[in-house]
């Protein structure tokens, strides 16, 4: 019977029996896995282990104990990476391309392994070398290496702390800038006040002005090599550009009238500030190129501190048009002016997220001052800190962090600088040589 | 003629099978929804006295153990001061000086680490414990022997037979076998009680640190499928199931597989083996997001 079977009727068996057997297979597939929802967690600082950079020299090996006190203190910082005390340590790292005897490291509890090499090359560069390393699944996750010039050091403790920031928490790091701020030395009613910069951990403080002359409201240019900000040096308050690279100054234009409160566009094309003429107050544009003004707001009301969205199509002012301070959102051409803010208090200091998501605000309300965020569209507002007076919050350039200043009460008092995380959680003090107001927090820098 | 026409039907069948499934996508796994049937004793009200009696009596540990001391989030208002760091003196600078550009720190890539042959090859597994779910106090010798035979269905009937008698000698640890949550039909190990997905899913949340600070961290869905060996102990990588491109998400998965790894062997009825040695987990911090 079988030798019967011709040739078409064999294949025509053959398919069939295949086809039945692979339906069968996948239906074995259909069998009911378990499955469960994983909703909540427990938010914790990630235990994290950071070795010093191993190097040949003792004077390399200092180095890099230094560089790896930079990357400890920004990942400690940020609330978010809880470093572990060196004295725990069981397996001393003597070799940069050795692979970690994870089982050690995860004795301690440690989840991630920080190592590096650092090495002094030719013409006073230095070269500097990481890994970053999972313990739980043992393996490296992250190795790069830089190159710079020796003075340079803490932009590598920067840089490598933002790629490790990047890496486990999915967001861009903020350890590779600098704050622009006002320092204030002197008695409370005679303050001096000098334009600063420093890096973000506090170090390398540089005045920028000598203090003669009143000077506000510093803000960072896209490239970060430039600030604008308002100065009473001519006289009357107007707004100025400073290059920090060569330190020059120059006026942006010379209106009639006051200007103030000047901020960049994203792409570093413009410059949008507040104008006072006769009275009240408006929002213009001015081209940096062309010097030519557009003026964007035109109503009685005192319309002032605007910022632009990151994608440079908007921009959020405040104004009391409606009675008392609010914050608007319009269109960069200043069309479609609305109100977003509505609660109860007088709003100001409006500054859109780098990260586009949520604009940061000054309310003052019952007499007390609140750090707040909301929504571009008003929504979802909640109070990130309160306090006697606390003002001028500034993003960091992952749109995750707040800076702003803090006055305290008395005579003695004065302002200092503040940070807190966007979720409301670490907030803490920064730490500069005298009192400082007015933060302004660069882009990361080139 | 005959023949053609038989050849002609197996083509065709065959060719709407292989067609089927091929066009037709693979449904979606089965979702196993929260609420679902909960195993049911039917007790008198005599019984259901003793038992409360006994409860109270031999109350199990029922939370796994706390976590090691770790920080917990500060609250809102606390204030953190920095650690003491020297502060830099401020450079007297009357005019501000022209500054250099600092030269851009170039960034390469290092090749990836090799094992010498002088590193110590593997690192010890830590030691596994000796498969026993931790939350119920010590059981009477007797009745461990019998929970760890598999499951046999002629025992329900001198199980269901000694129910009062029962009930003293076994402990009240939540994990145990109810006599009502039998799958006769299936006539291998029981479905999973809603109170051991508890369990488990407690067991996983304690381990998991998600990253809350995302754009859009609400709709951050990681799947991650993982097979465990009869000890509770994970036995390959866990694999993420679904796609995602962003950063946000490679975090997101990648805190979730930190929080299986740290958390395993996980405490599971050694009897019903068979029902979780492959799990789904769907890793989704939506109920924690604030704002």
């Amino acid at each position: 019977m079988i030798k019967t079977l011709n040739t078409g009727w064999r294949y025509a068996v053959i398919l069939f029996l295949v086809s039945t057997v692979m339906v069968l297979a996948r239906a074995g597939d259909a069998r009911a896995v378990l499955e469960i929802d994983i909703t909540r967690g427990n938010i914790q600082p990630m235990p994290i282990a950071i070795t010093n950079f191993v190097a040949k020299s003792a004077r390399d090996r200092k180095l890099g104990g230094e560089i790896s006190g930079v990357i400890i203190g920004n990942l400690k910082r940020s609330g978010l990476f809880r470093p572990l005390d060196p004295a725990a340590f069981i397996e001393k790292t003597t070799s940069f391309n050795r692979q970690p005897r994870f089982g050690d490291w995860r004795i301690i509890n440690a989840q991630a392994l920080v190592t590096g090499r650092v090495t002094t090359l030719k013409g006073g560069r230095i070269k500097a070398e990481f890994r970053l390393w999972d313990v739980l699944a043992g393996k490296q996750i992250v190795g790069r290496q830089f190159l710079t010039s020796q003075k340079n050091w803490r932009r590598i403790g920067h840089l490598i702390s933002d790629a490790i920031y990047q890496r486990i928490t999915g967001e861009k790091g903020y350890f590779d800038t600098r704050i622009v701020f006002i320092e204030e030395t002197g008695p409370k009613d005679k303050r001096i006040k000098r334009l600063s910069i420093m890096d973000q951990d506090g170090f390398n403080v540089r005045r920028l002005t000598d203090g003669r002359f009143l000077v506000l409201t510093p803000r960072f240019s896209p490239n970060a090599q430039e600030i604008t900000y308002l100065s009473y040096a001519s006289g009357n308050p107007r707004v100025y550009l400073y290059n920090i690279d060569n330190g020059q100054r120059e006026k942006v234009g010379d209106f009639p009238g006051m200007t103030f409160a000047p901020r960049f566009s994203p792409d570093g094309q413009r410059v949008v500030m507040s104008l006072q003429r006769g009275g009240n107050s408006n929002i213009y544009a001015l081209d940096l190129r062309s010097r030519r003004q557009v003026r964007l707001t035109n109503t009685p009301a005192i319309d002032t501190a605007p910022s632009y969205s990151p994608d440079g199509r908007q921009i959020v002012f405040e104004s009391d048009r409606g009675g008392n301070q609010q914050i608007y959102v319009m269109n960069a051409d200043g069309s479609d002016q609305r109100r977003i803010s509505f609660g109860k208090g007088r709003y100001s200091t409006p500054v859109w997220s780098p990260r586009g998501d949520l604009i940061a605000f000054t309310k003052l309300v019952g007499g007390r001052f609140v750090i707040g965020v909301m929504r571009p569209d008003g929504s979802a507002e909640r109070a990130l800190t309160e306090g006697f007076h606390n003002e001028g919050p500034t993003w960091a350039p992952n749109g995750r962090v707040l800076m702003f200043f803090r006055e305290t009460r008395g005579q003695n008092g004065g302002p200092r600088l503040w940070s807190v995380d966007l979720t409301g959680y670490n907030e803490h003090a920064i730490v500069t040589p005298n009192f400082a107001s007015d933060p302004a927090w660069s882009p990361l820098n080139k | 003629m005959m023949r053609t026409s038989l050849i002609t039907s197996f083509i065709i069948h065959a060719m709407i099978l292989l067609a089927g499934m091929i066009a037709i996508p693979s449904p979606d796994e089965f979702k196993v929804e929260k609420i679902e049937s909960v195993p049911v004793d039917i007790l008198s009200v005599s019984e259901f006295t003793r038992l409360r009696a006994q409860n109270k009596v031999e109350k199990p540990k029922k939370k796994p153990e706390k976590p090691k001391p770790a920080e917990k989030p500060k609250p809102k208002r606390e204030v953190a001061v920095l650690p003491p760091e020297p502060e830099p003196e401020p450079e007297p600078v009357p005019e501000p000086e022209p500054k250099k550009v600092e030269p851009k720190p170039e960034v390469k890539p290092v090749p990836k680490v090799e094992p010498k042959p002088d590193v110590v090859p593997e690192p010890k597994k830590p030691e596994v414990a000796a498969p026993r779910p931790r939350r119920k106090p010590k059981p009477p010798k007797n009745f461990t022997a019998k929970k760890r035979k598999k499951f046999d269905p002629d025992r329900i009937a001198a199980l269901l037979n000694k129910l009062p008698d029962k009930e003293k000698k076994r402990p009240k640890g939540k994990d145990r076998e109810r006599p009502g949550a039998f799958d006769l039909a299936r006539g291998d190990d029981a479905r999973i009680t809603q109170d051991e997905r508890d369990a488990l899913r407690a067991q996983i949340e304690r381990c998991w640190n998600p990253p809350v600070g995302a754009a859009d961290a609400e709709n951050l869905l990681v799947k991650i499928r993982i097979r465990l060996k009869p000890d509770g102990s994970l036995e390959n990588a866990p694999q993420i199931v679904n796609n995602g491109s962003s950063q946000y998400f490679r975090a997101a998965a990648e805190s979730a597989v930190r929080a299986v790894r740290r958390c395993q062997p996980f405490t599971m009825p050694q009897s019903k083996y068979g029902s979780w040695r492959e799990i789904i987990l769907n890793f989704n911090p939506r109920e924690m997001l604030r704002g």
